[in-house]
């Protein structure tokens, strides 16, 4: 089923296309998206959690207590 | 409710404007955090994490909102609709997360930048750089990038509903 518009390069209307099938069905890039995004999520929480990306440990969003900095 | 062509050209502008605005100010501020991250100067890594609050907070702020709802506006005021095409749905995900997560996360850019202020030399390395949310939200903002300039094809259950219903004949 096309939903391409006229004129792909604008952000326009799409246009009409002749249906071609009446059976609907989840485009395959978009499944391979979610589970590529699945993937993303899963190593980011294994990241955070193994405190990459910022102070190391359980203190990765707050500051060391020497610092004598409240937190906002 | 589709806007006049003279009023989505304005949108369209406004919201490449914000949203190649956003990506750029991201890399600076990636920039900033390296520079904080790698550098031996005291005074190199305290300037570094003040630009990058202030980065934070008056530039990525205002980008990023101005970019979701520029993006609103010219899914809701075109025929292409908020919920009808994945790519659309997709880009409008990924942004709100992207938005939502920079909001969550200034506060503490804020109070890492104040650290960074009265911290001595030897505790000015524990900062680090805030490498991984810069890094990870360029990486978001430019597969929405992608997604708006290739729209890939692919119509929700909602769109292709829509699609149905607009080609179905009425009957007398």
């Amino acid at each position: 089923m096309s939903d391409r518009p006229h004129q792909p390069d604008r952000f326009d209307e799409p246009g009409a296309a002749p249906a071609r099938e009446l059976s609907y069905s989840t485009p395959r890039w978009v499944k391979a998206f979610g589970l590529a995004a699945v993937v993303a999520v899963m190593l980011v929480v294994v990241l955070h959690l193994g405190g990459v990306g910022g102070m190391p440990g359980p203190g990765l969003h707050t500051l060391p207590a020497e610092h004598g900095v409240q937190r906002p | 409710m589709t806007m006049s062509p003279a009023l989505r050209k304005l949108a369209l502008t406004v919201h490449l404007l914000s949203s190649v605005g956003w990506i750029g100010a991201v890399i600076a501020y990636l920039a900033l955090g390296i520079s904080a991250m790698t550098s031996l100067e005291v005074d190199k890594v305290r300037s570094a994490w003040i630009a990058m609050e202030l980065t934070g907070w008056f530039v990525l702020v205002p980008l990023a909102l101005a970019a979701l709802s520029t993006g609103l506006v010219m899914a809701i005021g075109t025929s292409w609709g908020l919920l009808r095409h994945y790519w659309v749905v997709i880009s409008l995900a990924l942004t709100v997360l992207s938005t939502v997560i920079l909001l969550l996360h200034m506060p503490t850019v804020s109070a890492l930048a104040e650290a960074a202020r009265m911290a001595d030399s030897n505790h000015l390395g524990t900062l680090g750089g805030d490498l991984f949310h810069a890094g990870g939200g360029l990486l978001v903002l430019l597969v929405v990038m992608v997604l708006n300039v290739y729209k890939p094809r692919g119509l929700t259950p909602n769109g292709w509903r829509k699609q149905l219903e607009q080609r179905t004949p009425s009957r007398p």
